[in-house]
């Protein structure tokens, strides 16, 4: 049944999605089929739109994956969603998986775009040359590596905070905040977790140490700030990072994560 | 005719508001049952507990020996009281959707209903009034072969002429050996074809008595019976 689920799931957002990759790939060819003309203007306009776009639909993506998980469990759709001989289990990873999906479709879809008209531009070198000067002129591996992770994690993070939202405001305590309420507990999540995170930065003592050119130097178990040296704004070649806040809260979001689908299990009311 | 659902001390509160209070009772397959009660009573709450919408109840409910999971969507053919619908989908979208994930449905029963509703499989939802949704919806709760039917206002925004029609699609369709629990306010309509009814009040489940007993007892018609009640 789970196959059937992400296979539903799949054919009711591939439309949309679709929809909107199709516009921002005529965008694109449009803006690339301008910059050999003389009507620089137009050009200019369509490159605005197409990177603007790609960015909307970078960002919009995510945000419509919240709306789509809302709508289908929890307003009146939900009466057949909930119905179906599925676990909620099985509802809600369906629905994350293929959220989580586009959300990463359309992050690099955006990074592709404006990559792309970089490098139409002939800006590209200039903006390769600009990061290779920052980090060096091989990018350490490593880096690139945990920046992608760290990338695809925020992106599947804010899904699984959203769905939280969602879910706790469709329980009996929470049904009141009324529509708002999902837009409430995810700010005030986001602000708690972040609060949580800055705690675990300063206070619990796990620091990795990186150069300049952003290699990592070394590790140590003690705390990355002394209080000392903010005080003097004292600033050493190797720069602290402390790792406590985001073991921290990617713990949190475990947490959530399986808090959601007790939710889903034992507490959720549909209106 | 065995026991085919099981309600044991079943209480339900939204905060401090208690909607289902203490309800037991048990039901047999075969028979159709009415669930009358004035608004906000908790008859649609009940129907939520017993097909899993809602999930923060405290007593025993089980159906077919089991408690509402996997299993009992499985043979639960549910008519909510309000419409599922997405805009942008046609009558055939809900077909193949049925068929894929309900074993019992029936695909051309289905598509005759829709026939006898003079619907169109390839309309858009959102091209449909709310009654030919509501059919539509008939259709697909019908079209399966369950176990249990539970409808939640079968008639309430169905035109007058139409009613009629409805009963018959109900009562044509449902498996014999199943339960059917019907919801509703339009007891006139209904009356004839119920072998027993619960009435809910505030929350207690003050009648579960069989039709013909009530009218050799009372004298009175099921609908007379309900206004002396309340």
């Amino acid at each position: 049944m789970f196959g059937k689920l992400v296979k539903l799931e799949f054919k009711e957002t591939a439309k949309t999605m679709l929809l909107a990759y199709i516009f921002l790939a005529i965008l694109g060819l449009l803006a690339y089929g301008l910059s050999f003309t003389n009507i620089s203007a137009a050009t200019g306009i369509l490159v605005f739109l197409f990177v603007f776009s790609a960015v909307v639909i970078g960002i919009v993506t995510g945000l419509l994956m919240a709306l789509r998980f809302n709508k289908t469990m929890f307003s009146s759709q939900g009466y057949l969603t909930h119905t179906l001989p599925v676990t909620p289990t099985q509802l809600y990873l369906s629905k994350i998986l293929v959220a989580f999906f586009w959300n990463v479709v359309s992050f690099f879809a955006a990074v592709l775009s404006v990559f792309a008209v970089l490098k139409i531009s002939g800006a590209w070198d200039e903006f390769i040359l600009e990061i290779m000067d920052e980090i060096g002129m091989t990018p350490p591996t490593g880096l690139i590596i945990l920046f992608v992770c760290a990338i695809l994690v925020s992106l599947f993070t804010f899904l699984v905070s959203t769905f939280f939202a969602c879910t706790i405001c469709n329980t009996s305590r929470f049904q009141g905040l009324g529509s708002a309420g999902p837009i409430v507990i995810y700010l005030l999540t986001s602000t708690i977790l972040q609060i949580i995170s800055v705690i675990g930065t300063v206070f619990i003592p796990l620091t990795l140490f990186v150069n300049e050119k952003l290699k990592i130097e070394s590790f140590s178990i003690s705390f990355p700030y002394k209080i000392s040296d903010i005080l003097n704004e004292s600033i050493t070649t190797k720069a602290p990072i402390g790792i406590g806040g985001v073991i921290l809260i990617y713990a949190m979001y475990i947490l959530i994560f399986v808090f959601t689908l007790k939710l889903l299990k034992k507490k959720v009311c549909i209106k | 005719m065995g026991t085919l659902m099981e309600i044991k001390d079943l209480t339900k509160r939204y905060g401090h508001k208690t909607v289902l209070d203490n309800i037991s009772l048990s039901l047999e397959s075969g028979k159709i049952v009415g669930l009358l009660g004035p608004n906000g009573c908790g008859k649609t709450t009940l129907m939520k507990v017993l097909t899993g919408l809602i999930k923060d109840y405290t007593g025993t409910v089980l159906i077919d020996g089991q408690e509402p999971g996997v299993y009992t969507k499985s043979i639960i053919s549910y008519l909510p009281d309000k419409e599922y619908f997405s805009g942008n989908k046609r009558p055939s979208d809900m077909f193949d959707l049925f068929e894929e994930f309900y074993t019992d449905f029936d695909r051309k029963k289905a598509e005759n209903m829709l026939v006898d509703f003079d619907l169109d499989p390839m309309q858009k939802m959102k091209t449909m009034s709310l009654g030919m949704q509501e059919k539509l919806q008939i259709a697909l709760v019908m079209a399966r072969n369950a176990k249990v039917y539970l409808l939640d206002e079968p008639l309430g925004g169905i035109d007058p002429l139409s009613r009629d029609k409805i009963l018959n699609t109900i009562l044509r369709n449902y498996s014999e050996n199943a339960l059917v629990i019907i919801s509703t306010h339009l007891i006139h309509d209904v009356e004839t074809i119920f072998d027993s009814v619960l009435m809910i009040r505030r929350g207690n489940l003050i009648v579960n008595k069989q039709v013909d007993e009530i009218r050799a007892e009372s004298g009175k018609s099921i609908e007379e019976f309900f206004k002396e009640v309340f």
